[in-house]
């Protein structure tokens, strides 16, 4: 009887999300004491951190702060010429929305997934599919959400696919997880199409889930087999996926259209 | 103090789920013993007519939700397993108990051996390195696992 229950439950997997937030939260405190030991031992290594070595990651950061600031600085006066550009042109403009930092919860998963759970959940308004980044690149969406934490499906998982667009020539790409964490692949990208080794691949904003223009991976190899119409193209996750402590949740926001006329 | 046993077997289940999401060196989490199913199985083996196979089904969402697995896997699995454990438990009780062991091991590949068939089934997975490893372990920690927890049930009077 079980059995069969299960397998209804299973088959209606899609029906049943809204309740799995309500399974998920009663289970999220055990989510909090497994992930405890570690995150204390964390916390007193911060805590007992040598002053020197305080004092040059602060000269670090410093230098770095400086460094961004002034690229910052040019991104305000491009981002407002585009902004023009885009008006002129009669196309949607996307502004910037609303983000989120979220810390990895260090808990192990489902061995057949590459996922993560991070520490914000439904009272944050995280929702299932939203975009997930890390400093370097796109890392995942959300999977999952219950009340109080959230599962994020990593892009090298087995079930994701990723639409990209080529920085160099804007070529229109899919990258398929392997679930390999180093390792994506291109799938049906013809011979002929102008991919070189190096090239990075940014989310194209098409399929409507991950905003446009994020880096996402990186080609590393190329194999053309002389028999096949396609060729064999690798790709490397430009996020680190192994080693992700601090993700950025970001919230889409509903293109406003904007009419030639209206600046 | 008499605590009801109900909440001493669902404590111990707790105890198991956490220790199955515990954070481990990544050279070592394959070898990560499946704790929540020789709890259950240490249940059903102690006390079926408290911990049946409705029990097990639970424990196995329970794990499903913990893991971010699709909602049922573990569950029915668990069913099924502890269903075996019920009907041949005189049997197992009666065996010596490294011997429990192996039937613990040998439960613990089935379990993971159909877990991965169906995810395989159903969605695209991809078996990882040292996937079956686990089951060795659960072979050893099985004694440790038995005695601490039947420690547990006779000083709690858990019948």
């Amino acid at each position: 009887m079980f059995a069969i229950l299960s397998v209804v439950l299973l088959l209606s997997t899609d029906k049943m999300a809204p309740y799995r937030v309500y399974l998920t939260t009663l289970v999220s405190p055990l989510q909090f004491i497994a992930s405890a030991p570690l995150s204390l031992l964390d916390q007193s290594s911060q805590y007992f951190k040598l002053r020197s070595t305080l004092m040059s990651d602060n000269a670090k950061l410093k230098l770095e702060h400086l460094e961004l600031s002034d690229r910052l600085l040019k991104l305000t006066h491009l981002e407002n010429e585009n902004r023009r550009l885009n008006a002129l042109l009669g196309s949607q403009v996307a502004a910037s929305g609303k983000k989120l930092i979220a810390k990895v919860q260090m808990v192990d998963s489902d061995p057949f997934r590459l996922q993560v759970i991070i520490n914000k959940g439904a009272q944050d308004g995280v929702f299932v599919g939203q975009p997930v980044l890390d400093e370097n690149g796109m890392v995942g969406q959300i999977n999952y959400v219950s009340q109080f934490s959230s599962t994020v499906l990593l892009i090298a998982d087995n079930s994701h696919a990723i639409p990209l667009r080529n920085n160099r020539n804007d070529v229109r790409l899919i990258a398929l997880g392997k679930g390999d964490l180093h390792q994506l692949e291109l799938q049906f990208v013809t011979k002929s199409t102008d991919v070189k080794i190096g090239d990075i691949l940014s989310t194209s904003g098409l399929g409507g889930r991950f905003p446009q223009g994020y880096p996402v991976a990186k080609v590393t190899a190329i194999e053309n087999r002389g028999s096949q119409i396609y060729s064999k193209i690798k790709v490397a996750p430009i996020a680190q996926l192994d080693r992700i402590r601090y993700l950025l949740l970001i919230w889409p926001v509903i293109p406003s259209d904007t009419k030639p006329g209206d600046e | 103090m008499r605590i009801p046993p109900l909440l001493i077997i669902w404590l111990s289940i707790g105890c198991a789920l956490v220790l199955q999401v515990m954070p481990m060196p990544l050279q070592l989490d394959v070898f990560r013993p499946n704790w929540l199913l020789l709890t259950v199985m240490y249940w059903c083996l102690a006390l079926p007519h408290r911990f049946n196979v409705g029990s097990a089904w639970l424990c196995g969402i329970l794990l499903d939700a913990l893991w971010g697995a699709p909602i049922g896997i573990n569950g029915v699995i668990f069913a099924l397993v502890c269903s075996f454990v019920i009907k041949n438990f005189q049997r197992i009780r009666s065996y010596s108990i490294w011997q429990q062991a192996v039937i613990a091991g040998g439960i613990s590949l089935v379990y993971q051996a159909t877990s991965y068939f169906i995810q395989r089934a159903l969605f695209d997975v991809s078996l990882i390195e040292g996937y079956y490893y686990s089951a060795l372990t659960s072979i050893i920690f099985w004694p440790w696992l038995f005695f601490l927890l039947r420690k547990t049930r006779r000083h709690w009077q858990v019948a």
